[in-house]
């Protein structure tokens, strides 16, 4: 970022003549204006894949007809549709906290795209601790629906806040352990650090480089994150069948919008986390690098993406007691043992 | 610990098992009709609108009788004792249940249930069907011959009972009714027809 706003105010540069604060400005908002268009097409491009995925999981088609084939444009329709639907605030709610809310959620799930490498180059800004700074910001979204059950003033919402919330503190646990493994291998928490510590090609990626332990630390994370981004079988917070949707009951219009944004937004943060920690990040898996970064890592969240749509098309909810159960006493204790195991797997190798 | 084990063992183990079936489902073919652009195929049975074989139904009126809604409606002339004149045969669909009870009434079995199901419209009025119009290319023709022949009839039956034979000019000489039918497929022959009615009239 630095260099780059350097390389642009030189006499020669594209923005020759500016100071370096204005042109740093100019820099952060262009980087703004473009992860948000990231998100927004992240986001319509999952919801219509998630569609297709679970129709034909289900032996439908799902949307045709919107843009003629294979209703690619049905996103667009429904985007437009709920930019153009009334917001409504329901009369008893706190209307504060109830608009606040879906910002709150959006913003963690945007702000999240900040520390991920496409390339070499092409990376927002590669912050020294990447993983803990995406680890903190996702957990920032529970906030976000704690508050928008609390201020619906709706039973189901505050339900789906509560569950929200019971879920995070049980599932942040593993998830933090499984990340270990890998910050062991690579030794260091810049998300750029650990691509670079995986290149050339498929055995040098994380996922190989403490022997079982690290394998498991991968499908732990994979659980662990399904179960932080809300998605089935981990819905509880939403649980349509239960809680008529849980914390977003309410919301209409935009704001509901934020909240769908935000989910498939996050489902996109936590594969991509999961590719660079463990996957090599935009490193190809032959180590030959002929395939654009970029291109390499959008492959691999989508792989990582379409097992997040199989398995909420697969598996039923499970009960809250479960989730604990998985959580507090199966994940966290492998976790455990992951950590230990890698690092030992790790001194000796 | 052994049924911690296992539960976690077997727990694995269901998760791959579902996760192969739903994987083996995704590529089969859709099982679901493209309604408005495909055609759904309807069983042999399937109750749809009524179909009229107008040439060999003999205004016995046993099928407005058995309707339980009272949705048919027959409007017919006897101009002498083997030949009737058809005038009007129609079923409400806003009233009627698709119970099939007109069907087996019918002593010549003219009237049967198709396999039409669209009938959707923008007006209610719309949904009262003319059977006779409606009647089947071929009887609608011998509804022409019926009207030329029976010209002569309609004089004979001026002279027993002049009230009837006025009737059946009268509504013979009515555009709403008989073959002047709503269907913009049978417009055609119901013009012949009634052009053949003002034949007879003439």
């Amino acid at each position: 970022m630095k260099e780059l706003v350097l390389n642009l105010t030189r006499p020669e540069g594209l923005l020759a003549g500016l100071s370096t604060g204005t042109a740093g400005l100019l820099v952060m908002c262009a980087s703004c204006a473009l992860v948000l268009g990231v998100v927004a097409v992240n986001g319509m491009f999952l919801v219509w894949w998630e569609r297709k995925v679970s129709a034909h999981i289900q032996c439908r088609v799902g949307p045709m007809t919107t843009g003629y084939w294979h209703g690619w444009l049905q996103s667009v329709a429904d985007g437009v549709k709920l930019l153009l639907k009334e917001n409504i605030v329901p009369l008893l709610a706190d209307k504060w906290l109830f608009m606040l809310a879906p910002v709150l959620v959006f913003m963690s799930a945007f702000m999240a795209f900040v520390p991920i490498p496409w390339s070499a180059d092409l990376i927002v800004a590669d912050l020294n601790v990447g993983v803990l700074y995406i680890a903190a910001i996702t957990s920032l979204s529970v906030i976000g629906v704690i508050m928008a059950g609390w201020a619906s003033n709706n039973k189901w919402s505050l339900y789906g806040g509560m569950r929200a919330a019971a879920q995070i503190v049980s599932y942040e646990i593993p998830v933090g352990l499984a990340l270990v493994p890998a910050l062991m291998a690579a030794e260091t928490l810049s998300m750029q650090g650990i691509v670079a510590s995986q290149a050339g090609g498929i055995w040098n990626w994380n996922l190989f480089a403490g022997g079982p332990f690290t394998l498991i630390a991968f499908g732990a994370l994979f659980l662990g994150s399904l179960a932080e981004v809300n998605r089935a079988p981990f819905d509880l917070p939403e649980a349509e069948s239960e809680l008529v949707s849980g914390f977003h009951t309410e919301y209409s219009g935009m704001c509901f919008a934020f909240f769908f944004l935000a989910e498939y937004s996050e489902m996109f943060i936590v594969a991509a986390v999961a590719s660079v920690l463990y996957l090599g990040g935009w490193h190809d898996p032959l180590g030959l690098g002929l395939v654009p970064g970029p291109l390499m890592l959008l492959a691999k969240v989508l792989l990582l993406v379409f097992v997040q749509m199989w398995f909420r098309w697969t598996f039923p909810r499970l009960r809250v007691d479960q989730l604990m159960f998985l959580a507090w006493k199966v994940l966290t204790p492998i976790g455990f043992i992951n950590v230990f195991g890698a690092a030992f797997w790790l001194l000796l190798a | 610990m052994r049924a911690y084990l296992h539960d976690i063992y077997h727990g694995i183990r269901s998760s791959w098992a579902g996760l192969r079936i739903t994987w083996s489902h995704l590529f089969r073919k859709s099982v679901t009709v493209h309604y408005p652009f495909e055609e759904v195929k309807v069983a042999e049975g399937f109750r749809g609108l009524h179909h009229l074989k107008l040439d060999i139904c003999i205004a016995c009126n046993q099928c407005a009788n058995a309707c339980p809604v009272a949705c048919i409606e027959q409007d017919f002339v006897r101009v002498d004792k083997e030949n009737v004149l058809a005038l009007r045969f129609s079923i409400d669909y806003n009233k009627c249940l698709f119970c099939w009870y007109c069907i087996p009434v019918c002593p010549t079995d003219c009237i049967t249930m198709g396999q039409e199901y669209e009938l959707s419209t923008y007006d209610r009025s719309s949904l009262s069907y003319d059977l006779v119009a409606r009647a089947e290319p071929t009887a609608t023709r011998d509804m022409v011959l019926f009207r030329q022949e029976f010209g002569e009839a309609i004089e004979k039956l001026r002279e027993k009972k002049p009230e009837q034979a006025q009737r059946a000019e009268e509504l013979i000489d009515d555009p709403a009714v008989g073959l002047c039918g709503r269907n913009p497929a049978k417009e055609k022959s119901a013009s012949a027809g009634h052009a053949a009615a003002e034949a007879v009239a003439t």
